[in-house]
């Protein structure tokens, strides 16, 4: 559940398919994913997790995988 | 003032051939309109060619290539290592994201600047954390009257202006306040404080409820050119705030508003150096942003005028890289 939440917080920032994800999507890696469309994913990501992320953890989400590892600073097993 | 409709070819300072096209010298120092010898697709031409005239002359006018707006990004993508994404969020034309109207592209960021009315001298979003570095004109349809695009090279105005202006300018950047659509609202998110990792760049928040990035951004007005060697005179001084709402305020780093004495000085001196091009169908004009100013005559209101802006906020060579400089034995 938790993995499809992150996902869709990807496909909807970016408008993107699933096919897009994965350990090659990362910062700048696409064109939608630069410093104004990382705003949309954090936001995304906030509230379809229900979370707040700190300012360094938002700058240091720079790759799909990378995500995983933050988020689960925050209580979130995925 | 040149301009290429009444340039005659003899004045041209020097005419080369190169690998396959011709090279002609608008001036000394700066500009370069680029033929085809023998309808050459302009994809074939030799990038390290190509790259080295632009870093060398600063604005390149493509004529003749006759290749449709539906191919720019074919293009525009060997130059490109990444597009401008501020560009990107604006309507796409011709079924290219990156390429945009230069007339119409202020409609959906709340711009001013829509229709006929002139535009003041400014470097491509010279006030944004994202500066472009090189910006590309394509003319669809040219306008019957008016509606010409001016040049300035900030290399050639850098020089010319007084010791007295150039200190004012060296001592310390620019401060604009900035409002920037982010174009997506989440109603009900509020503030998120937020830090974008561009130099100068700081007090950011993104105001969720009215899809607004809020930040300051400190620029000096002068940047170093290409060569290295060179200071370029390049910013955003001259837009009327009216017509640019992104900008909330413009003063100097410190506060203070640029003496009125000094606006007038570079007023002067760049429209000493203007270079007016009048567009023919299919040109393509690629622009060192961070050296060239530019800026629009007045048009007609229904004049069929349409131009098109692709923004590469980075090049895919280095800064400087085909510029030879002394080597260190």
């Amino acid at each position: 559940m938790v993995q499809k939440k992150y996902d869709q917080a990807f496909m909807t920032a970016f408008d993107i398919g699933d096919a897009a994800l994965g350990p090659d999507l990362k910062y700048e890696s696409i064109q939608e994913w630069d410093s104004i469309g990382h705003m949309g994913l954090i936001a995304e990501l906030e509230d379809s997790l229900d979370i707040s992320m700190e300012m360094d953890d938002i700058i240091d989400f720079s790759s799909y995988e990378k995500g995983k590892e933050i988020i689960k600073k925050y209580n979130i097993d995925i | 003032m040149y301009s290429i409709n009444n340039l005659s070819y003899n004045k041209v300072k020097n005419k080369e051939r190169l690998c396959n096209m011709i090279k002609q010298e608008i001036s000394d120092d700066w500009g370069c309109i680029i033929t085809p010898s023998n309808n050459e697709d302009i994809q074939k031409l030799e990038y390290n060619e190509i790259v080295y005239l632009f870093e060398r002359y600063g604005a390149l006018l493509f004529r003749g290539f006759g290749f449709p707006p539906e191919k720019i990004t074919t293009v525009t993508d060997q130059y490109t290592e990444r597009y401008s994404g501020e560009a990107q969020r604006r309507p796409s034309r011709y079924g290219q994201k990156v390429v945009h109207d230069v007339d119409m592209s202020g409609m959906n960021m709340g711009r001013g600047v829509i229709g006929g009315a002139s535009v003041g001298w400014h470097s491509e979003n010279g006030f944004s954390p994202t500066w472009p570095e090189v910006i590309w004109l394509y003319c669809v349809t040219p306008p019957e009257k008016g509606g010409k695009t001016m040049l300035c090279d900030g290399k050639a105005l850098w020089e010319a202006l007084s010791v007295k202006t150039k200190s004012f300018f060296t001592a310390q950047p620019v401060r604009y306040q900035l409002e920037i659509p982010i174009g997506d609202k989440k109603p009900g998110k509020g503030i998120k404080p937020w830090f974008l990792n561009t130099i100068g760049t700081g007090d950011c928040y993104i105001d969720w409820d009215t899809g607004i990035l809020h930040c300051t951004q400190l620029r000096f007005a002068v940047q170093e050119g290409r060569s290295g060697r060179d200071l370029c005179f390049s910013n955003h001084l001259y837009i009327d705030l009216d017509t640019e709402p992104q900008i909330i305020s413009r003063t100097m780093a410190d506060g203070q508003e640029i003496p009125e004495s000094i606006m007038e000085e570079i007023h002067q001196k760049a429209d000493n150096l203007t270079f007016e091009h009048s567009w023919e169908k299919r040109d393509f004009v690629m622009v060192d942003n961070l050296r060239f100013l530019h800026a629009r005559r007045a048009y007609e209101k229904d004049d069929p005028r349409e131009l098109l802006l692709i923004q590469s906020e980075r090049a895919s060579f280095g800064y400087g890289s085909s510029l030879t400089r002394k080597s260190i034995n």
